[in-house]
């Protein structure tokens, strides 16, 4: 069993593996600063799912700190967090054709029943940065 | 009675007697022996019982040697003498050659018999020898088999050491295979434990990723409160941070715990590999205990053999001793046997030499008697010879058995009564002389002289 993050971004159901989660902050973008965050004493690189996604730039949302200790550390900007799930392996299923030719790594899809709709899982923290992570035109 | 006359007897007697004895010593067989010495001893009976008869009785033997004085006593008793006479030359010659023969038999065997003793003398040396190196051998030998004994006897007890070893090795394995059972019990007490630890770190683990989730939650719902939630944040995600601190080092700590599983795993593999090498030197050490009571036993059969070897050796050199003593007394028998036919042939040698000269003697006094019984006197000088026989050869006569004469000398023939008639030596033909009588007269005297006397013919 794997325990991930519920994320919105835009119309994107997403879950995020929570193995290098270290915190879920309230966001603000502040002005002058785009692409950079002050995090307990450092300074790190902020990635806007939306930005990756082809959505335009909310006002308000989610930071999510992630990533291993040192340099690998990122904000990732999402509109909400709507919890944690744990899931199986088992649970999830090949990603959809339309989907699959997302910039961003999208490696396989879950039905959350309770809410009647499908989630995306990111293949890692790390798939969702860098210059790639992109949706298709 | 005459003395010479039974001198002359005597001698006689005393060489057949003598020719008896030489034949009982020379004789290979024994009955031929004895007959010998019966033959011996009744010779010698025969000269004691003419030498114990009364004058008158040897009298009448002399007449066989010699006529009395009186020669005209008759001619009946004349030739009964002459043929005696002849009788007496003719034995003693053959008794010359019978002794001689006899003696050079005795010589010949004596000297066989030497020979003889030389052998066995030299056989004894041999045995001797032969019987020193072989006692040598012998001893040799007993000292090895002893010593082989004595080795066998301190293999035996080696042996015993060694198996009292093998006995505690066996012993010592089987407290091994007990310590390590003990110790595999141990260890798989210890992977329990270690199983239940990890079991408890498993159980922390999931309580560390629980809190884990619970801070994270907790900083979702800080941030969803937005400014209010800041402090709340702070804390949650310091929880969250010990989580995850706590989960690490669990899971840390599960690996080391299946390390040590791991290594509990092994050393339960190694402890029971140990167990069954112990197991197998066990059995090893039993094998070696049983096979050391096998060697045992042949090795103290070979030491009992030895031993009764070794005395059989020590016996064999007794009895080897005892060879050697009886050999030393057969050597010492055929020296002293040695010496015997030394003395033997001694005696035979001087019995030779007296027998020699009373055969010389008997037949010179046969001669003279015999001369004297022709009834004519041979006178050279001063000198009477004394023929052992005399025969007519025409108008010559040959005179036998003297001294040699040189030809051309002058003999004086002296006839009882007067006559006499001179005779030159004409020649001599061996040990006889020939005389020629010139005077025609003379010489049909002398020859009828003899003829009466039954000699010349």
């Amino acid at each position: 069993m794997a325990s991930y993050l519920r994320l919105e971004v835009g119309p994107y159901y997403l879950l995020l593996p929570t193995d290098e989660v270290f915190e879920v902050l309230s966001f603000a973008p502040a002005p002058g600063e785009p692409g950079f965050v002050a995090w307990r004493e450092d300074i790190l690189s902020t990635v806007s799912l939306r930005g990756r996604l082809g959505l335009p730039e909310a006002g308000t949302g989610f930071l999510i700190i992630h990533g291993e200790d040192g340099v690998g550390r990122e904000g990732l900007v999402v509109d909400k967090v709507l919890g944690l799930v744990e899931l199986a392996e088992g649970d999830f299923q090949p990603v959809p054709l339309a989907a699959s030719g997302a910039r961003i790594h999208f490696d396989r899809v879950w039905t959350d029943s309770n809410a009647g709709r499908q989630a995306l899982r990111l293949r890692s923290s790390r798939a969702t940065g860098g210059a790639h992570a992109s949706v298709p035109a | 009675m005459r003395p010479f006359r039974l001198d002359a007897l005597t001698a006689v007697d005393l060489a057949v007697a003598a020719s008896a004895a030489l034949a009982a010593a020379s004789a290979p067989d024994t009955r031929v022996g004895l007959a010998a010495g019966m033959a011996f001893a009744l010779a010698v009976s025969a000269l004691v019982w003419r030498s114990a008869r009364p004058p008158t009785a040897m009298a009448t033997v002399a007449t066989v040697a010699a006529p009395p004085d009186d020669a005209d006593t008759g001619r009946d008793g004349d030739d009964e003498t002459d043929r005696l006479r002849r009788e007496i030359r003719q034995m003693t010659t053959m008794l010359d050659r019978e002794l001689v023969q006899a003696m050079g038999d005795v010589v010949a065997r004596t000297a066989r018999m030497a020979e003889c003793a030389g052998d066995l003398k030299a056989m004894a040396a041999d045995i001797q020898h032969s019987s020193a190196s072989t006692a040598d051998a012998v001893g040799m030998a007993a000292s090895g088999v002893t010593t082989t004994a004595e080795a066998a006897g301190q293999l035996f007890r080696s042996l015993e050491g060694v198996r009292s070893e093998v006995r505690r090795t066996g012993e010592m394995c089987r407290q091994a295979v007990d310590r390590a059972r003990a110790a595999d019990r141990t260890v798989q007490s210890l992977a329990a434990a270690t199983s239940h630890i990890g079991q408890v770190v498993g159980l922390i683990g999931t309580i560390a990723r629980q809190t884990n989730m619970l801070a994270l939650n907790a900083t979702i719902e800080a941030a969803r409160a937005g400014e209010m939630g800041k402090g709340f944040a702070v804390v949650a995600t310091e929880v969250k941070s010990l989580a995850t601190t706590t989960a690490r080092s669990t899971e840390e700590i599960s690996r080391q715990v299946e390390d040590i599983r791991a290594a509990i795993d092994g050393a339960v593999g190694s402890i029971g590999s140990v167990a069954e090498v112990i197991k197998a030197l066990d059995e090893i050490a039993t094998g070696m205990e049983a096979a050391m009571s096998g060697h045992l036993g042949l090795v103290e059969g070979i030491a009992d053999r030895t031993r009764d070897a070794a005395r059989s050796m020590e016996e064999a050199r007794a009895s080897l001793d005892d060879a050697l003593a009886v050999n030393h007394k057969v050597n010492g028998a055929a020296n002293e046997v040695d010496a015997e036919i030394e003395a033997v042939a001694e005696r035979v040698r001087g019995f030779q030499k007296m027998t020699s000269l009373v055969v010389k003697r008997g037949l010179r006094v046969a001669g003279q008697e015999a001369a004297r019984g022709l009834g004519v006197d041979f006178v050279l000088g001063n000198r009477r010879l004394q023929p052992r026989e005399v025969v007519a050869e025409g108008s010559l006569l040959r005179l036998r058995g003297i001294e040699p004469l040189a030809p051309g000398g002058t003999v004086e023939i002296e006839i009882p009564g007067g006559d006499r008639a001179s005779a030159t030596v004409s020649a001599r033909d061996g040990d006889d002389v020939l005389l020629s009588i010139a005077d025609d007269r003379a010489r049909d005297g002398v020859l009828r002289r003899l003829s009466a006397r039954g000699g010349p013919g």
